[in-house]
């Protein structure tokens, strides 16, 4: 792992980290999206079979 | 069988439903594959150093900020010609993933900038191009979060979509119409091969899986619209009833 030591190894741990914090939050974002459209679904789909 | 059977909500449920899991699997897998090779099995290049290591995810992310803008604008042009709700719906999901690979071409391609240019930013045309249709991704994702109306949302930044896709197209070729700081294409077909094996092949291997990554996220959130536009219909209905 010699990119850790050397001299640019601080912009390569930066640019693989932002990555992983944009990906980590589209990620999260998507799927914590997707669960409340279910939901809000499903409370729509029981309130039309009252 | 006409490709616009998917553009019926209920079809398209249906294949996405089957596909998801193959691709979250495929790309979980490239991605794994792909990063290890990219960051412990590469060696550092004789100029840049490790910062090369930056480039297996910059070029992937690029790639896909503009392809995505390309998608986006494609159905959005469906949408409002053909008046296909799912196109519009397919346009709108794309948005977020759009922006989130153009802000990591953006960033990674700062921070890889700093040492080997000196600077962090430079006005040159493409990295301008694209940071303007970075903005385009914004004022899109705007427009439809502050019109209440779905149809006329839709048709407005389906409309700025389209005005938008000219930066695109110049993120993609700008290198081509002038002399930029920023080096023309390392990976063409016309130009034949710029870049070692040792690089090229975890390259594409991080491609693959960013677009497998990208198609699984855009599914998803197509579903999450397709389900959100459901409700909301069945909601006026019982308010009318």
């Amino acid at each position: 792992m010699s990119f850790l030591a050397g001299k640019y190894a601080l912009y390569v741990i930066a640019a693989y980290g932002s990555t992983a914090l944009i990906l980590g939050w589209l990620l999260w974002a998507t799927l914590a999206a997707n669960a409340r459209a279910r939901r809000e679904l499903a409370e729509a789909e029981k309130e039309r079979g009252r | 069988m006409s490709i616009w059977r998917y553009a019926n909500p209920l079809e398209f449920m249906r294949l996405s439903g089957r596909l998801l899991t193959p691709l979250w699997v495929a790309a979980c897998v490239l991605l794994a594959v792909g990063l290890g090779w990219a960051v412990f099995g590469t060696p550092d290049d004789y100029r840049q150093g490790s910062t090369v290591k930056i480039m297996f995810i910059h070029v992937p992310a690029a790639m896909l900020s503009i392809n995505t803008y390309a998608i986006m604008a494609i159905a959005s042009a469906v949408g409002i010609i053909r008046r296909h709700h799912v196109s519009f719906l397919v346009a709108k999901a794309a948005a977020p993933i759009g922006l989130a690979f153009t802000a990591i071409a953006l960033i990674t391609g700062a921070v890889w900038g700093q040492p080997m240019w000196g600077a962090w930013w430079v006005w040159d045309a493409r990295l301008t191009a694209v940071l303007i249709m970075f903005f385009f991704y914004l004022g899109y994702i705007a427009l439809w979060a502050t019109i209440d109306e779905p149809e006329k949302a839709a048709d407005l930044s389906g409309i700025l979509c389209l005005v938008g896709v000219i930066f695109a197209f110049l993120s993609r070729y700008a290198v081509m119409f002038w002399a930029t700081l920023h080096q023309g294409s390392s990976l063409s077909v016309a130009e034949g091969q710029r870049m070692d094996d040792a690089f090229r092949t975890p390259l594409y291997i991080m491609m693959v899986a960013f677009y497998l990554l990208f198609i699984a996220l855009l599914l998803v959130r197509a579903r999450t619209e397709i389900r959100l536009r459901r409700a909301r219909s069945l909601r006026l209905q019982a308010l009318a009833a």
